[in-house]
């Protein structure tokens, strides 16, 4: 039941019948910022300063989302600070929350759509095994929608050089590696990574030798040279629309095209017997696995692609006090459980949350301008607002990097 | 471009469907409990997003983001650094003449109160026959989901092969640079350099992904139960990583650099980091 954001036309698209940037009722990203009223622009810009270096934040984007039950009009507005160091820290988001009165909404019927009608227990309980198969591939099983507290374990590091950087290979120093190892547990709270480096018997040194990490290091200086920041400049983010659509019904045709499109190659591999007796008894020998044995051995971040993988270019994901879908192992308490609305004390709930793909367009003169894994937006569960005083209410954000951020630290 | 039925109103606090009335006005925001149908407000026009098959890919870890960009532009360069590859795109995009074929798909079983459930476990091996080769093994209830699940971990599990000679260095090299051992279960698989023109003397399996590497001649031994297919793949890439794990004498002699503009400064602020670095010809390290 969560809704998915999409990239939809720049501004000034084909159909320009209703292309009003101004309009406040409209989900978008880029550009600047629509408020209901222009008192609200002009008084709103003193709380949107980054949490770190104080400087001025950037509009990333827009939501309209009105609730139920509620005749307001609704929007949400984030903020995020440009400069590189700010990069992937909670604090140098803004959230806003404006909400206007609207007397025109009709409260809809209502509509005893309620959760389905809970199926008594006992009648699928013996059978409560059978689909207990471990996998989520196939989106039969209900994954567990709370973090789960997964290590992220680095399996192994088998040491490896291309045939051209030969002439560089060192000899590996301990001491270096246990500096290397110690920074990184150093790590900032936002990367909520527990690395641990398994050694196998196979490569019985977990260093990275001196010669990579200075190609690294030098390969970073030329490539990620984080361009001169003109924060007096507003610079903004390309405009471009947001469209919507429901989770369930993109997976369900998504899932409808991959088997034709599967069933087609299948038909091309030619004969493979699907059931073959002469193998069972040999299949026999092989053993069931569970989990897939993936290389880079983190789970967390596999089980987000999995559940994106239908729409990897969603955006958004809104999914009002559903569950976040972490992309790195995140602790239980700096999620729900310990936010609490700014102005009424009451708790947050989760609202909605900006997907990876996002990163891709948030460019100026062709650069990257702002980095993140993905920012979740917690919002007051009473929908807190005074009507006569309020302009605008400022909500809760928690970022969490990209999975290998502290590589390119 | 055909058109996704989404609509550019509101989110909302369920997924009543907007796109249901894209047209006019459309629709606003999705309510909670109860009908999508709220106020028209929002743009209700219908989005155009692409069709499955003419998608981009639209990368979403920071090492795609830059493969994507243009600014890694071999594969070496991620085994170089270090950098762990989530993504299988990466791989498609740094190995565009990668070809992947099925080794086996086999039904297992598991027995479960309600009988005998059968899945299907495939295994892909990935190869572009210049010294890459990945291995997947993925288990799924149907042999079409198992494939394209096994191709996809195989992607991510590429890994380069060192290629050498067995005797005059003639040529490109052909065979394993060394004799490398890789075991997985009970299984041992050994690869022994063999003179050009030998070809790979070895069982089918391990044939294939041999091939599939860019080795040409090679003298193999196996050991233990080779008939779980599973297990003597594994071996055998196990053995194919060993190669570039081994340190041969050609490398023995140390490398001699020059002191970059970067490690000169970082040489003042040495204080800080107890790096030890060699330049131009300095003993002294350790």
């Amino acid at each position: 039941m969560a809704l998915l954001g999409f990239i939809d036309e720049p501004k000034g698209g084909k159909t320009t019948n209703d292309d009003n940037p101004s309009n406040w009722t409209i989900s978008r990203i880029g550009g600047q910022a629509a408020f209901p009223n222009d008192t609200i622009s002009t008084k709103v810009k003193s709380s949107l300063l980054c949490g770190k270096c104080q400087k001025e934040q950037i509009f990333v984007c827009q939501l309209y989302c009105p609730l139920d039950g509620h005749k307001y009009d609704r929007a949400m507005y984030l903020f995020a600070c440009r400069n590189p160091s700010c990069w992937n820290a909670s604090n140098s988001w803004t959230a806003i929350r404006c909400q206007k009165y609207d007397e025109t909404v009709e409260e809809p019927m209502p509509v005893d759509i309620e959760s389905p009608a809970k199926v008594p227990l006992s009648s699928t309980d013996w059978c409560d095994d059978a689909d207990a198969w471990n996998s989520d591939d196939d989106g039969t099983t209900t994954t567990t929608k709370k973090p789960a507290p997964v290590p992220t374990i680095i399996k192994k590091e088998i040491k490896q050089e291309p045939e051209v950087m030969l002439n560089k290979m060192k000899i590996e120093d301990d001491d270096d590696n246990n500096e290397s190892e110690k920074s990184s547990s150093d790590e900032e709270d936002d990367n909520n990574n527990n690395i641990e480096v398994n050694t196998k018997k196979k490569s019985s040194n977990k260093n990275v030798s001196i010669a990579s990490s200075d190609a690294f290091n030098e390969w970073k200086k030329t490539n990620l040279s984080k361009q001169a920041l003109n924060i007096s400049n507003s610079g903004s983010f390309p405009f471009y629309y947001i469209v919507i659509d429901d989770e369930d019904d993109i997976v369900d045709e998504a899932k409808l095209n991959e088997k034709r499109k599967l069933r087609k190659a299948m038909k091309k591999l030619g004969d493979i017997d699907e059931d073959d007796d002469d193998e069972t008894t040999k299949g026999a020998k092989e053993k069931y696995e569970k989990t897939p044995d993936f290389e880079h051995g983190d789970v967390v971040f596999h089980r987000f692609q999995q559940k994106i993988r239908y729409a990897p270019d969603q955006i958004i994901r809104y999914d009002w006090s559903g569950h976040p879908l972490i992309l790195t192992k995140a602790d239980e308490s700096t999620l729900s459980s310990a936010q609490k609305c700014r102005n009424c004390q009451s708790s947050c709930n989760f609202e909605f949350q900006l997907m990876p793909a996002l990163v891709n367009f948030l460019k100026i003169d062709n650069q990257i301008g702002l980095e993140f894994g993905t920012v979740f937006v917690y919002t007051c569960s009473a929908n807190c607002w005074d009507e006569k005083n309020d302009l605008y209410r400022v909500e809760n954000v928690f970022v969490q990097a990209d999975p290998d951020q502290n590589l390119f630290d | 471009m055909a058109e996704r039925g989404g609509t550019r109103g509101g989110f909302g606090t369920r997924g009543g469907r907007g796109g249901e009335g894209g047209r006019g006005r459309g629709e606003g925001g999705f309510r909670g409990e109860g009908e999508g149908r709220g106020r028209g407000r929002g743009r209700g026009r219908r989005g155009q997003r692409p069709k499955e098959d003419t998608k981009a890919w639209v990368p979403v870890t920071k090492l795609g983001r830059l493969v994507n960009d243009g600014k890694i532009r071999t594969l070496e360069e991620i085994y170089l650094f270090s950098l762990p590859i989530k993504e299988a795109d990466i791989i498609d995009r740094l190995l565009p003449d990668l070809k992947d074929e099925v080794l086996k798909i086999m039904p297992v079983q598991k027995q479960t109160r309600a009988g005998q459930r059968t899945r299907f476990k495939a295994i892909v091996v990935v190869g572009d026959g210049k010294g890459h080769i990945g291995l997947g093994v993925k288990c799924s209830k149907e042999v079409a989901t198992a494939i394209r699940g096994a191709i996809i971990l195989a992607k991510l599990s590429v890994i380069p092969v060192r290629r050498g000679y067995w005797g005059n260095k003639i040529g490109a090299p052909h065979t394993v640079p060394c004799k490398v051992t890789g075991e997985c279960g009970s299984v041992l698989v050994r690869l022994i350099p063999a003179p050009r023109g030998t070809s790979l003397v070895c069982a089918p399996v391990p044939k294939k992904l041999l091939q599939m590497a860019g080795i040409q001649d090679c003298w193999t031994a196996a050991k233990g139960c080779t008939a779980t297919l599973g297990n003597f793949a594994k071996a055998t890439y196990a053995a194919m990583a060993m190669t570039y794990s081994y340190l041969t004498p050609d490398l023995w002699k140390e490398t001699v650099y020059t002191k970059t503009p970067f490690q000169e400064y970082s040489d003042h602020l040495a204080n800080t980091h107890k790096k030890y670095t060699v330049g131009l010809g300095d003993k002294h390290y350790q």
